[in-house]
C-alpha cells in the first residue's frame, strides 16, 4: 500500500486492496486441527447471513427463475398457457419494433453514460486541481437531479420542451429561433431530447463519484507530476484518470445498466412516440406484460435485459481489473 | 478451495429454486374457464345481513366526487352494506386488474375496460361474472340501446366480442367524441355552424382565409393522437363496416372502415396549414387549451371537454354532424366506465345491486347535474344555450338513431399504439395513410390469429 514505490501509473486502489488482503490472510493453511474452528465460524457466518439471504432469494432469485420460466410460454397471464420453448426469444430477430428499441438504447447509452462520465471527469479534474469557493454548493446543486423521482423530472422537462416553453423561448430570445423545435414531438429530435434529460440526471452522480475518488488520490502524485513538468492535461491522464479507475467502473456499470432499463422517463415523456422513435425494450416489456397481455414475450425481454446488464457489469469489471 | 465452496453454494441455492420453479409454472387463474355464473340470483339485499363490498375504480378529480355520491346513495338505501372504495389512476387499475381479480381477497366490484385486452381477457379467464342472470333480474338490457349493449358482450369462450353474454354494466355516464366550435370565430369568418360534413370543410377554408387557425389539436401523446382520426372516421366511414370490423363479425377489412380516408383528410389539413402551430409538441390538454383560449375555430374532443377548464361555455358549441349521405347520426360513444363483478366475490347479489344502483335513474340525473352525459334518458334540467346542452341534444339524436360506434382501438390490443404512432408519423410526413391501413390490419390479424 505504500505510494512511494508504485509510481505514477499504478496509484493505490483504496477500499478494495484492504479487504482483499484480509480475506487472503484469513485463509486456513495450517493443520487439520486448525481448520475445524474456522469451519464452525464459517457456518456461524452463514447463519448471520441467513435472514438477508432468505429475503434476497424470495424477492430477487425466485422472481428471476419464475420470469425465465414464464418466458418459455405463450401466456396472457390468466388463462391456460401454451409451451413455446424459445419462441418468444425469436422476437429479438424478427420483431422490427424490438430491434428499433435496441438501437434507441444505443443512443441512450451515449447520453446516459458516456456524456455524463466525460463531463463528470472534466468537472472533477477542475475541482480537484484547486479549491474553488462554493464548490460544495455547486456539487449539491448538480447532484440534486439524482434525488428527484424520474416521473417528476420527466414532467418538468416535458414542460421545458413544449413549443412555447422555456427552452424555445430562450432560443428565440438569443436570436436562435431557427433552432427552436417541438422537441418531444419531432421524429428526429425526440430521442436526443430524452437523452439530454438522462445526461442532466446522471451527470451530478458521476461528478460526485469522481470528485470523492479524486480526493483520495495523494497530493504527492500531483506534485511529482508537476515536478516532472506535466501540464493540466498530462496531469489528468497520468494521475487523475488512472486514480479514478474504480470509480469509473462503478459509474459505467450503473449508468449503462440504467440506460438499458430506461422506462419511466420514456413512458411519461413520450409514450415511445412520435411513431416508435423513442421506444425502449423496457417500454415494450411493459406494454406486453400489462396492456397487451403477452406475459411470455414480456418475460423474454426481461430475461434478455437482465443478462445484458449482467454481461455489462462483468465486462466492465474484467476490463478494469486487468488494466490494474 | 474456493471452487467446491462455490459449487456447494450453487447447489444449496439451485435446489430450492428448482422446486419453486416447478411449483410456480404458469397456471390458469381459473381452470373452470370463462362462464362463471351464480346458481341463484336475488335482488333482496336488505335481508342479507352485514355485507362489505370492496370497490376498485379509477375516478379521479371531479369524477371522484360523483362516485362518492353514488356510494353514499347506495349505502343509504341498504344500511347493511358497506362499500370500501380504493381509488387509483386508470393506468394503475388497468395494469394490475387481472392479478387483483385472480386474488380471492381482491375487489368485489371493479371498473374494467371494454375490448379484448381487459374485458375480453377477464371474461375468457373466468375472473369476472357472466351477468346474464342479473341482467334479466333487473331488466338491464331493456334500458340500453343495442349498439351500447353490444360493447359489453363477449361469448363465454372469449372468442367473440359484441355478442353473447353481458360481462359489465355501463353505470350512468356516457362519453362521446365530437366536434366543438368557437362561436365568435365562425361569425367573424362569415360562416354558419355547419350542419353537414361539406359545410364543415367550407367553414375550415373560410376560417383559414380569415387568417385564423381552423383546428386545434395536440398529438404529442400517442394515445390521444388517435382522437381526431376516430372522430373523422365516424363522420366519413360506414357505421356498419366499423362495427363489423371492431367486433370481428365477418369479412370486413380495415380499408373498408374509412380509417384510411380519415387519415388522408388529416394529412391534407396539415399540408393546408389548418392545424395549430406546434400541435406535435403539445399533449392533448395543450391542444384543448389552444381551443379554449379562443385561438382556433374547431376542436375534436370527448364530451365534457370544457368541464373544469374554466372556459365560458356560452362561447363554445358542439355539433353532431350526420353521415355524408344525410342518414343516421353516428358518434363514437361508450360508457365512461364499465363495472364488472369479480368471479371470486362472496356477495354477488349485493354487488349486482350496487351495479344496478350505479345505472339507476338517480345516478343518470346526478350525471347531468355534474355536467356529464347520461346513458339513459334523464329528467334533470340542462341550462339552454350552453355547450353541455349541445352535447345532451347530440347524444339524444345518436341514441334515437342507435348510432353509437365502438372506439376503434378495441379491435386489437395494440391498435391504439399502432394507429397513434402512425398518426404522428403521417402528420410529420414520415408515413402514409396506406401504411396506417396496412399496419392496423396486421395488428388486427395477428391478434385474431393468437386468439385462434
Amino acid at each position: 500500500m505504500s505510494t512511494g514505490t508504485t509510481g505514477l501509473t499504478t496509484p493505490p486502489r483504496l477500499g478494495r486492496g484492504g479487504a482483499g488482503t484480509l480475506v487472503e490472510g484469513d485463509a486456513p493453511t495450517g493443520s487439520a486441527r486448525r481448520r475445524n474452528p474456522n469451519r464452525r465460524m464459517r457456518w456461524a457466518g452463514l447463519l448471520y447471513l441467513a435472514p438477508a439471504l432468505a429475503m434476497y432469494t424470495w424477492v430477487v432469485l425466485v422472481p428471476l427463475v419464475q420470469s425465465a420460466n414464464y418466458s418459455l410460454y405463450s401466456w396472457d397471464g390468466v388463462s391456460t398457457p401454451t409451451w413455446v420453448g424459445l419462441g418468444n426469444y425469436g422476437d429479438f430477430f424478427t420483431d422490427p419494433d424490438l430491434r428499433a428499441a435496441l438501437g434507441h438504447v444505443g443512443v441512450l447509452i451515449c447520453f446516459f453514460s458516456f456524456l455524463p462520465i466525460a463531463l463528470g471527469m472534466l468537472t472533477a479534474a477542475i475541482i480537484s486541481r484547486r479549491n474553488l469557493r462554493g464548490a460544495a454548493l455547486f456539487r449539491s446543486l448538480l447532484f440534486l437531479p439524482q434525488v428527484v423521482t424520474t416521473v417528476v423530472t420527466a414532467v418538468v422537462w416535458k414542460f421545458l420542451y413544449t413549443p412555447d416553453g422555456p427552452i424555445n423561448t430562450l432560443l428565440r430570445a438569443l436570436g436562435l429561433g431557427a433552432l427552436a423545435q417541438n422537441w418531444l414531438g419531432d421524429v428526429t429530435w425526440a430521442l436526443p431530447a430524452l437523452g439530454v434529460i438522462g445526461t442532466w440526471v446522471t451527470f451530478g452522480f458521476c461528478m460526485i463519484l469522481f470528485v470523492s475518488g479524486a480526493q483520495s488520490i495523494p497530493q504527492e502524485l500531483y506534485e511529482a507530476a508537476r515536478m516532472d513538468g506535466a501540464g493540466p492535461v498530462a496531469e489528468f491522464f497520468a494521475v487523475t484518470l488512472p486514480g479514478l479507475r474504480p470509480q469509473l467502473a462503478v459509474a459505467l456499470t450503473l449508468t449503462i445498466t440504467a440506460a438499458l432499463r430506461t422506462f419511466d422517463l420514456v413512458y411519461v415523456a413520450t409514450q415511445g412516440g412520435p411513431g416508435s422513435s423513442t421506444t425502449t425494450p423496457a417500454l415494450l416489456l411493459y406494454r406486453k406484460a400489462f396492456q397487451n397481455p403477452d406475459v411470455g414475450a414480456a418475460a423474454a425481454i426481461a430475461v434478455v435485459l437482465a443478462i445484458a446488464c449482467l454481461l455489462v457489469a462483468i465486462l466492465i469489471q474484467r476490463v478494469t481489473e486487468r488494466e490494474s | 478451495m474456493s471452487s467446491p465452496r462455490v459449487a456447494r453454494l450453487v447447489a444449496a441455492l439451485a435446489l430450492p429454486l428448482t422446486l419453486v420453479a416447478a411449483a410456480c409454472a404458469p397456471q390458469a387463474a381459473n381452470s373452470g374457464g370463462g362462464n362463471v355464473q351464480p346458481s341463484a340470483v336475488s335482488s333482496d339485499v336488505a335481508s342479507a345481513g352485514p355485507v362489505t363490498l370492496r370497490f376498485l375504480d379509477f375516478e379521479e378529480g371531479p369524477d371522484a366526487a360523483y362516485i362518492k355520491k353514488a356510494i353514499a346513495g347506495f349505502e343509504q338505501q341498504y344500511p347493511n352494506v358497506k362499500i370500501e372504495r380504493t381509488e387509483q389512476s386508470f393506468d394503475q387499475v388497468m395494469s394490475t386488474l387481472n392479478l387483483r381479480l385472480a386474488d380471492p381477497n381482491g375487489p368485489d366490484v371493479a371498473t374494467i375496460n371494454n375490448g379484448w385486452q381487459s374485458m375480453g381477457t377477464l371474461s375468457k379467464a373466468g375472473l369476472i361474472l357472466n351477468l346474464d342472470k342479473y341482467a334479466e333480474l333487473y331488466g338491464w338490457r331493456d334500458q340500453l340501446s343495442p349498439t351500447m349493449l353490444r360493447q359489453l358482450e363477449f361469448t363465454p369462450d372469449g372468442k367473440k366480442m359484441g355478442e353473447g353474454s353481458l360481462y359489465g354494466t355501463p353505470g350512468a355516464r356516457l362519453t362521446t367524441v365530437g366536434l366543438y366550435y368557437n362561436k365568435k370565430l365562425l361569425t367573424d369568418a362569415g360562416v354558419a355552424v355547419p350542419t353537414t360534413y361539406a359545410e364543415f370543410e367550407t367553414a375550415l377554408a373560410a376560417v383559414k382565409a380569415k387568417g385564423e387557425t381552423p383546428i386545434a389539436l395536440g398529438t404529442q401523446e400517442k394515445t390521444y393522437a388517435t382522437n381526431p382520426l376516430f372522430a373523422l372516421q365516424s363522420l366519413l366511414g360506414s357505421p356498419k363496416a366499423i362495427n363489423d370490423f371492431v367486433y370481428g363479425s365477418g369479412g370486413t377489412t380495415l380499408e373498408q372502415t374509412g380509417l384510411g380516408t380519415a387519415a388522408a383528410k388529416l394529412a391534407e389539413w396539415q399540408k393546408d396549414g389548418y392545424l395549430n402551430p406546434g400541435y406535435n409538441g403539445l399533449d392533448f390538454d395543450g391542444g384543448k387549451k389552444v381551443f379554449t383560449d379562443g385561438k382556433a375555430a374547431f376542436h375534436f374532443d370527448y364530451s365534457g371537454a370544457l368541464v373544469g377548464t374554466g372556459a365560458d361555455s356560452t362561447k363554445f358549441g358542439r355539433v353532431q354532424l350526420p353521415q355524408p349521405d344525410g342518414g343516421a347520426q353516428t358518434s363514437v360513444g361508450a360508457a365512461s366506465a364499465v363495472f364488472g363483478i369479480s368471479a371470486k366475490t362472496k356477495n354477488p347479489d349485493a354487488a349486482a345491486a350496487f351495479l344496478n344502483y350505479l345505472g339507476s335513474q338517480e345516478m343518470n340525473d346526478l350525471s347531468v347535474q355534474n355536467g356529464y352525459l347520461p346513458i339513459r334518458p334523464s329528467t334533470a334540467q340542462v341550462e339552454p344555450g350552453t355547450t353541455f346542452a349541445d352535447e345532451v341534444a347530440g347524444a339524444a339524436t345518436v341514441t334515437k338513431d342507435d348510432g353509437f360506434l365502438p372506439f376503434f382501438d378495441w379491435s386489437s390490443p395494440e391498435m391504439l399504439d399502432v394507429i397513434g404512432g402512425q398518426v404522428q408519423l403521417i402528420l410529420a410526413g414520415r408515413s402514409t395513410p396506406e401504411t396506417l391501413v396496412t399496419d392496423g390490419q396486421k395488428s388486427y390479424d395477428d391478434a385474431a390469429a393468437k386468439r385462434g
